[in-house]
């Protein structure tokens, strides 16, 4: 009997999805498209013009936040998987206390980390590193609850070890057999580091040098100083920047689980 | 001792403060099959993973063909291992499990191609060379696990609990494929195991161990016939030494309860006088009756387990728990009759043999 929950459940979560997240999309298209949002959606007809004046004046910004973005991610790979490697096998006790360091940033105010990071590193300020750190700090937590389970999951090491002794060198066991095994959650680290930097607010409204803003703020400075047609263009824009993260997402999911070999 | 096979010479492994092994010292001659067999935590997979090169020793050798690999890396050991779950890739088909180690030594295409062709045919895989093992069944999983570390020609191939992730209803007949496949190897075998049929029916040499000690090893018949203390009796023979003393009338059994003359027993008079002794008693050594016969014993049914072809009975003689198979109908907290079915085997007391 349990085909009715389950229907029940998944009407439930694509009704909640088309209300709080697909009409308000769907909404801002609208009014991305519409000549004049005034006069009702599409009120005085249709246009792109919106979306063409939005991109020219927005694409230096999205340029900005994804080469941040991206940057983030390979931070977190870089610094993040070799973290989680030591938090998920070393059997020090600093472990626990490296954990909850790392997870201290999520339990601080944005504005108080920001403000903290600006007092603290005025010199790193104006070369955009302070940006930098300050989302490396705040995304790396997810990155260590993604992967240190994975890579203390003891499938994984028994598949290590036996990679080992058929004479795999340390560089071939990680490349042939932790990544793939860890690689559902290597996407996810990728596309939460990548999501969570590009769409990050506060500290990119306080860190960063208003002369060159960071994606969310100038969708901020947008709602605030200018025509909301031109407004919705920009956060549509925005929008598509996250489809082809979102799409690998998807791919990731539609790929059959690697990990588990069920008897 | 010879430097010849694999000698493990004097090895103990520490975890942390806590000695898992302890002084442990084996030879298996080439070719030859070792069982290490003990209850969970005996530390028979520590010297498993430290003959691999996974786990260091914190004293003691590990030599192969006369090679120390005590400090060898595992990744050059020549040692093949075959893990408890199989371990196996799950992101590679069966093919690619099993080429693994070749493409990691370097083996060029088209030899690696023929060694896998071959491994695939002797395991009788080849139609599922391209599938996943999570589509693979246990024993499947198995011959593809054992194909794997067979396709780098291991000098030793380490087993460990090889049968135990596969139904029971499947153990035997894999056991014996297993033993053909092994059959098939020049590789010197370890097999980890905490049952007692694998150990005796696939060894050559089987070694006990208990409490990161090892407690006994020689041949299977060898240690079938003598083992060394209560324990490996029971462990391994799921038999009980009993306390006897052999006067120049009878051996007396149970503090003097059962009297059993020499004719029903297989053991030697002492020269004068008594000599103490230990009475190996199979749960096939003895019959059960609800009469009182010449040469039977009484014994309380402490615990009757009927399991088909006959019932396993624990019977209390004088505060000493014995193991009997019958198939007589018993009953729990009743009275019975024990005699002797065979000639059990009397053994010196070690005590004895010490003087």
């Amino acid at each position: 009997m349990r085909g009715l929950p389950d229907t029940l459940g998944t009407r439930m979560a694509v009704g909640l999805c088309v209300v709080f997240v697909l009409l308000p999309v769907a909404t801002s298209v609208a009014v991305a498209t519409s000549v004049s949002s005034a006069r009702g959606l599409w009120g005085d007809g249709v246009t792109l013009q919106w979306l063409v004046t939005g991109w020219e004046q927005i694409s230096p910004t999205l340029g900005r936040s994804t080469a941040v973005a991206l940057g983030v991610v390979a931070a977190n790979l870089v610094l993040g998987g070799p973290l989680a490697m030591w938090l998920a096998r070393s059997p020090s006790r600093l472990t626990r206390a490296v954990s909850f360091l790392a997870t201290l940033p999520l339990a601080v105010p944005g504005i108080a980390l920001s403000i903290g990071l600006i007092t603290v590193y005025p010199q790193l300020r104006p070369s955009g590193l302070l940006l930098f750190l300050g989302h490396v700090l705040l995304t790396l937590p997810f990155t260590l609850a993604a992967l240190t389970p994975v890579l203390a999951d003891q499938e994984l090491q028994d598949c290590e070890n036996a990679a080992t002794t058929l004479g795999a060198a340390g560089w071939r066991v990680l490349a042939t057999v932790t990544v793939p095994f860890s690689a559902t959650a290597l996407v996810q680290v990728v596309i939460t580091a990548f999501a969570l930097s590009f769409g990050e607010f506060n500290i990119s409204f306080f860190i960063n040098p208003p002369a060159a803003p960071m994606a969310p703020f100038a969708l901020f400075d947008a709602y605030s100083t200018q025509r909301l047609e031109l407004a919705s263009a920009k956060t549509v824009l925005f929008m598509l920047c996250l489809v082809p993260v979102l799409a690998l997402l998807v791919a990731a999911r539609r790929t059959p689980s690697t990990r588990k070999a069920r008897p | 001792m010879s430097e010849s096979g694999l000698v493990i010479d004097d090895l103990s492994v520490d975890y942390d403060s806590t000695r898992a092994v302890s002084g442990l010292s084996l030879h298996v001659p080439d070719g030859q099959t070792l069982a290490i067999v003990g209850p969970s935590g005996c530390g028979k997979s520590t010297v498993l993973r430290t003959i691999a090169g996974l786990t260091r020793p914190a004293e003691g050798r590990v030599v192969v063909g006369g090679r120390d690999l005590t400090h060898v890396p595992a990744s050059a050991r020549d040692v093949g291992l075959v893990p408890q779950n199989y371990a196996l890739f799950p992101h590679l088909s069966v093919r690619g499990n099993i080429e693994y180690g070749l493409k990691a030594r370097g083996v060029d295409k088209v030899a690696r191609r023929e060694a896998v062709d071959r491994l695939l045919a002797f395991t009788e895989l080849t139609p599922l060379a391209q599938r996943r093992p999570s589509q693979l069944s246990g024993g499947q999983r198995q011959r593809v696990a054992l194909a794997r570390a067979m396709a780098i020609e291991p000098s030793v191939l380490l087993l460990d609990e090889p049968l135990a992730a596969l139904d029971p209803q499947l153990r035997g007949a894999m056991r014996r494929q297993l033993l053909d496949l092994l059959g098939a190897t020049t590789s010197i075998n370890v097999i980890v195991t905490h049952d007692r049929h694998e150990a005796l029916s696939m060894a050559d040499v089987v070694a006990v161990m208990r409490d990161g000690r090892l407690v006994q090893a020689g041949s299977p018949r060898e240690l079938w016939q003598a083992p060394a203390d209560a324990f490996v009796a029971d462990f391994l023979c799921g038999a009980t030494y009993v306390d006897v003393v052999l006067d120049q009338d009878a051996v007396h059994a149970f503090d003097g309860r059962w009297a059993i003359p020499y004719a029903a027993v297989d053991a030697a008079r002492p020269a004068t006088g008594r000599a103490r002794g230990r009475l190996l008693l199979r749960p096939d050594s003895l019959v059960l009756s609800e009469h009182r016969g010449t040469g039977t014993v009484p014994a309380l049914v402490r615990h009757a387990e009927f399991v088909g072809e006959s019932t396993l009975v624990t019977l209390e003689v004088a505060g000493t728990a014995v193991s009997v198979r019958t198939d007589q109908p018993v009953t729990t907290g009743t009275t019975v009759h024990a005699g002797l079915a065979g000639r059990p085997v009397a053994h010196p007391h070690p005590e004895e043999i010490a003087a």
